[in-house]
């Protein structure tokens, strides 16, 4: 009876010891639960994505079903639902009336012709490869697209917009952060208040407005291209193609204008620069490489 | 939507619908052609649906005919009067013992953890400490005061200064573009930042 009840009081000891340690490992390393989700979808499922706060990245496959991994963070819960046509999921926080945002970092593959809709307040935004539409708002962090082919849209309050070799129809709107388009073939409409719009390489059918940020535009590449850039107040800088300069409109009501005096060509494009009181520089730079663009 | 809703109409707007963004009204017109219609209503009775093994691949039908086989056999052996006779003597005091132990052990446990559960609270720093987030320009608590943002004080000025031209010269064409762009991002980011705030 002695020996039984010793053995009982050290398995009690033993556990107790087990269970405190266990608990407190448990609460400090607490691991934001690990999400994997797979389910087949029709090829231009449409889906909605909403994650407050973290990273979004978002990659396309060949295959007609959707995969989400990555992890979510503490104090917050993954929702979705849906069919195959209809996708909805993201995170909210844990306890109603949370002040802090929802977070997750996920990875998610999706057919290539889905239509995508994603929405954080603050985090990262990556999309590459899309063939169906975008649409991305983010009112803080960043916005990135890569080898895209359908219609694009983003919105984007202070978040930072970087669009790579886009191919269908791109629209952006910013407010303050800079915006940056490079290899664009598609058509475009960039406007923002006071963000800095970069545009290299391509972009040959073009229409960027804003009220004070400054315009970078580097036509050397183009032949055959129709822009129209304006701003308030902001500086406009354009670099055309010396061997195939073309007809430049280009005008300030109260800022100065620098441009090269030859007389362009409309088989090389036409460039329209207006504003208020900014000042525009026209460059004329050698470039071996061109990017022919036929003229509407 | 306030003219009447067709099958294409509800198909088109699914997606809206099912994210709760549509107007009442616009909600409304669609429920009311889905109770008219045996095809919509089926529709949307699917779309509404959450299933779960949308989440969750089903199990192989094999795996389940295994599992209840195995849980059917080692019933049976339980029952068996083979197996009874070798648990009736000798082991009555170490079950006893065994029932003390884990009852001890579950009780010590639940013991321990209201004690400490309190204090290891995940700390809010947790949360996304472990994510690469870029650095945010701007916070929602930006939000709270809309004019209180740069750029609301920059199109202001600029809509003052071309009104100021346009006072001058009133018939300016070219003026009236840059104060219809100045007014149009102004609307636009009203909307987003609103938008935003939801």
């Amino acid at each position: 009876m002695r020996r039984t009840r010793g053995r009982i009081l050290t398995v009690i000891g033993f556990a107790c010891f087990t269970m405190t340690h266990a608990a407190m490992v448990h609460a400090q390393e607490k691991p934001s639960a690990k999400v994997l989700r797979a389910f087949s979808v029709a090829p231009e499922v449409s889906m909605r994505v909403y994650v407050p706060a973290g990273r979004v990245r978002i990659v396309t496959w060949s295959r007609d079903s959707v995969q989400i991994t990555g992890s979510v963070g503490a104090a917050s819960s993954m929702f979705g639902g849906g069919d195959r046509d209809h996708v909805k999921f993201g995170v909210d926080p844990i306890r109603t009336g949370d002040v802090a945002l929802a977070s997750a970092d996920l990875l998610v593959m999706v057919p290539r012709k889905a239509r995508l809709w994603v929405k954080m307040t603050s985090g990262v935004i990556d999309v590459d490869g899309s063939e169906g539409e975008l649409e991305l708002y983010a009112v803080g962090g960043s916005i990135s697209v890569r080898n895209t082919r359908g219609v694009v849209s983003i919105e984007s309050i202070d978040a930072v917009v970087t669009v790579d070799a886009s191919s269908g129809d791109l629209r952006v709107r910013g407010s303050k952060a800079p915006i940056t388009l490079r290899n664009v073939t598609g058509t475009s409409t960039v406007t923002t208040v006071s963000g800095i719009v970069s545009v290299l390489g391509a972009a040959p059918e073009c229409r960027i407005e804003t009220i004070g940020g400054d315009i970078a535009f580097d036509a050397s590449a183009l032949r055959g291209a129709t822009v129209e850039l304006q701003t308030h107040g902001g500086a406009i800088g354009i670099d055309v193609n010396a061997a195939a300069l073309p007809i430049l409109d280009v005008s300030s009501r109260t800022g100065r204008v620098q441009r090269p005096d030859i007389r362009g060509s409309l088989k090389h494009g036409r460039i329209v620069a207006r504003s208020f009181k900014g000042a525009i520089t026209v460059r004329a730079v050698k470039s071996a490489r061109m990017v022919d663009t036929p003229i509407r | 939507m306030s003219s009447p809703v067709s099958c294409q109409d509800v198909r088109a707007r699914l997606a809206v619908y099912l994210a709760g963004e549509l107007t009442e009204a616009e909600a409304r017109a669609i429920e009311t052609h889905a109770s008219e219609c045996a095809d919509c209503e089926g529709l949307l009775d699917e779309a509404t649906r959450v299933p779960v093994h949308a989440f969750a691949p089903p199990l192989p039908v094999e795996l389940r005919d295994r599992t209840l086989a195995a849980v059917s056999a080692r019933a049976a052996n339980a029952s068996s009067p083979a197996v009874l006779p070798s648990i009736a003597t000798g082991t009555r005091t170490r079950s006893a013992a065994r029932w003390i132990v884990v009852a001890s052990t579950v009780a010590a446990a639940a013991v321990v953890f209201m004690m400490v559960r309190p204090s290891f609270e995940p700390s809010p720093r947790h949360t996304d400490s472990t994510f690469a987030v870029a650095p945010s320009q701007g916070t929602p608590a930006d939000l709270a005061d809309v004019s209180a943002r740069p750029e609301f004080a920059e199109l202001e000025r600029a809509a003052n200064e071309l009104k100021a031209e346009l006072t001058k010269t009133p018939n300016d064409v070219e003026l009236q573009a840059f104060l219809e762009a100045v007014n149009t991002r102004r609307i636009e980011l009203e909307r987003r930042v609103k938008d935003a705030r939801s």
